[in-house]
């Protein structure tokens, strides 16, 4: 084992200083294995992540410039500034929420949703989010969440605060039939009968477990 | 489909939960180091049958919309040769895992274990149990008859909140009054430790090792406790290396295992922290006034009594109904705020576990037991093992200083002491490869 003379302590390890004072040791003396096996710095490799910030943030300062030099009409920079935020949003929860697929289609719904109305209203504001697409946006995710946990084998308790959410949201259309004169009410309609058949479907099948998810979840 | 178990979180873990982060990482390793190399499929047999009979190891952690909970799970534990830095992250947001991992590297069997599990205590336990069924699948013969250290409570007393079953008390669910701190500095702010962060968030590991009593011998020369002793020349060590002016307040926190008070045989974390101090000034200290300051600031602190008070307002705190009504991830960032705003009192902190003590037939194959801990500052937790007495000094800094004024001040008073550290950052790694072409075999 070598030492050393400054510290006056044996060093387990092989190495030319003193771990404690960093002056060099006598390296004639065999050394003794360290306890600890050396690990390579490892750091994160965020260039993907910092390269999509980069593209994005040019993207929208060239478009905002570009405006400025040629005014037009519309104001499409910020739908290319809002155009890049959905796209993050998006990307957010499939990197982070994919573990539980039920998780991130509830998500998907609600940011995906909001984009919609968003869109609708800035270009022109005909309705249409409302009309058809998250209606049908809505009709879409219940059903691909009913098949996507038998597929990935979803443990029932994993999804199944998910598919309650998701059934509410698809409820929300409820709102619309009542408070905006719908061109065509069947998509609101379709999404609210096959929202409630659902709800009553887990009401009585799953019933039990959704109980015991929810006393778990919100224990005070 | 089984139902699987659930358990509250309890008081202490709930800290952990807000507080941990990929540089604090909230997790500690206990080491065994073995007189002969492990052997690894033995171990991985051993790690299957303790962790079978250890029900708590199974527990993960899960989110609800107030509280995290843990969760029976059946996942099943992985062995490997170890490839992380000491006391790397476990608990990860979104990750299904178990909250321990068994690793080994020659002699040594390293058990890492996230903190909102079980404390120091409880992790000895269930080394003590791994190791147990290691050497009784090693040496069948010599173990013939011998009941597992699991097995000494029951397996559900394992699992018991202690924080609740000693703590709860109806008259006291009103908000407490936090600021019952006894130190010297009250609710000052007291010298942080600077230094230069290692480059990837790893932990800067000192290992020290030497005899317990030739330790002994100087606390009592002093006619103080061991710990008393170790957690006053810490903050010497950390006085010599800092700043000098006059009133310089150095702080250590020091956590008090409560089942030396309150019966428990959990598993589950069991303690409570307090905070010594003692200003130094410009020109040095007066060693007997300091290791008498330390010494009536522990037994003020340690004491029956005021635990009990202290414990029941903590528990109070969050049997409050608007506490609990807090969404979990405000919660978070309340107790983050909070434990900020004590860390700027916090300069040091120290812990003994105490005296470990294996079955002897386990101990005859085990040379030495270290433990050290994540840590946002300088930090040692030491033990005492067979005739040992080991540190695991860390800390978030490359530099060496504290520790190095630390042992230096044990050798020039005649101790003998092994020390070993981990790498951290390039240059050290470049001085293994030369040396590793050196060592024979």
């Amino acid at each position: 084992m070598r030492e050393c003379k400054s510290c006056r302590v044996k060093i387990k390890g092989i190495r030319d200083t003193c771990p404690l004072c960093h002056n060099k040791i006598d390296t004639e003396i065999p050394p003794s294995h360290s306890p600890f096996p050396t690990i390579p710095l490892r750091y994160k490799k965020n260039l993907a992540i910092k390269l999509l910030i980069f593209i994005s943030l040019t993207v929208i300062i060239i478009s905002f410039s570009v405006y400025y030099i040629f005014p037009s009409e519309t104001n499409w920079p910020l739908l290319v500034l809002f155009g890049v935020m959905s796209m993050w949003m998006v990307t957010y929860v499939i990197v982070r929420k994919t573990h539980n697929l039920a998780k991130a289609i509830t998500f998907l719904i609600l940011i995906v949703s909001f984009l919609l109305i968003f869109w609708d209203k800035q270009t022109g504001d005909r309705g249409w989010a409302v009309t058809y697409a998250i209606p049908i946006l809505n009709i879409s995710a219940i059903i691909s969440m009913f098949v996507t946990v038998r597929i990935v084998k979803l443990a029932v308790e994993d999804y199944i605060l998910y598919f309650v959410a998701s059934c509410f949201f698809g409820l929300a259309p409820f709102f619309f039939v009542l408070f905006r004169e719908l061109e065509n009410p069947v998509p609101s309609v379709i999404s609210i009968a096959l929202s409630l058949i659902m709800l009553v479907a887990l009401a009585i099948f799953r019933g039990r477990e959704m109980w015991d998810v929810i006393k778990k979840k919100a224990y005070l | 489909m089984p139902k699987k178990r659930w358990i509250k979180m309890d008081n202490a873990s709930k800290i952990f939960m807000a507080t941990n982060n990929s540089r604090d990482t909230k997790v500690f390793r206990l080491s065994a180091d073995l007189y002969e190399d492990v052997k690894p499929d033995v171990l991985k047999e051993a790690v299957r049958i303790a962790y079978d009979n250890f029900p708590l190891y199974r527990y993960i952690i899960r989110r609800g919309f107030f509280w995290y909970y843990l969760e029976e799970s059946d996942l099943v534990p992985e062995v490997k040769e170890d490839d992380e830095p000491p006391c790397a992250g476990i608990y990860g947001y979104e990750k299904k895992i178990l909250l321990f991992k068994v690793r080994y590297y020659r002699k040594r069997i390293s058990l890492d274990v996230f903190h909102a599990l079980s404390d120091g205590t409880g992790a000895v336990w269930f080394l003590e149990t791994i190791l147990f069924h290691y050497f009784k699948l090693l040496y069948p013969e010599e173990f013939k008859g011998e009941v597992s250290p699991s097995d000494k409570g029951s397996i559900d007393e394992l699992l018991y909140n202690s924080f609740d079953k000693h703590f709860q008390d109806e008259d006291l669910t009103a908000m407490p009054n936090l600021n019952i701190n006894k130190a010297v500095g009250g609710n000052e702010k007291a010298y942080r430790v600077k230094g230069t962060q290692t480059p990837d968030k790893r932990m800067r590991v000192i290992e020290a090792s030497m005899k317990v009593k030739d330790v002994l011998e100087i606390s009592k020369s002093y006619g103080v406790s061991l710990t008393v002793l170790v957690t006053a020349l810490f903050m010497i060590a950390t006085y010599e290396d800092g700043p000098r002016y006059n009133g310089l307040l150095i702080s250590a926190s020091v956590p008090i295992n409560l089942r030396q008070f309150f019966k428990s045989n959990s598993a589950r974390n069991f303690f409570a922290t307090m905070i010594v101090s003692y200003r130094f000034s410009k020109e040095g200290y007066d060693m007997d006034d300091l290791l008498q300051s330390i010494k009536s600031q522990f037994e003020e602190n340690i004491d029956y009594e005021s635990l009990l008070l202290r414990q029941k307002q903590l528990v109070g705190y969050e049997r409050n109904l608007l506490v609990k009504l807090i969404p979990r991830p405000l919660k978070n960032i309340f107790l983050n705020l909070i434990n900020m705003s004590s860390n700027k009192k916090i300069s040091i902190a120290t812990s003994n576990l105490g005296i470990i003590k294996f079955n002897d037939k386990i101990e005859r194959y085990v040379e030495n037991l270290f433990l050290e801990t994540s840590a946002v500052r300088p930090q040692f937790v030491c033990l005492s093992f067979k005739e040992n007495l080991t540190f695991g000094f860390t800390s978030p800094f490359i530099e060496t200083e504290i520790p190095k004024n630390f042992i230096r001040f044990l050798t020039d008073r005649g101790v003998e002491v092994v020390v070993s550290a981990n790498r951290v950052g390039k240059k050290e790694e470049e001085e293994k490869d030369e040396g590793m072409q050196k060592l024979p075999g």
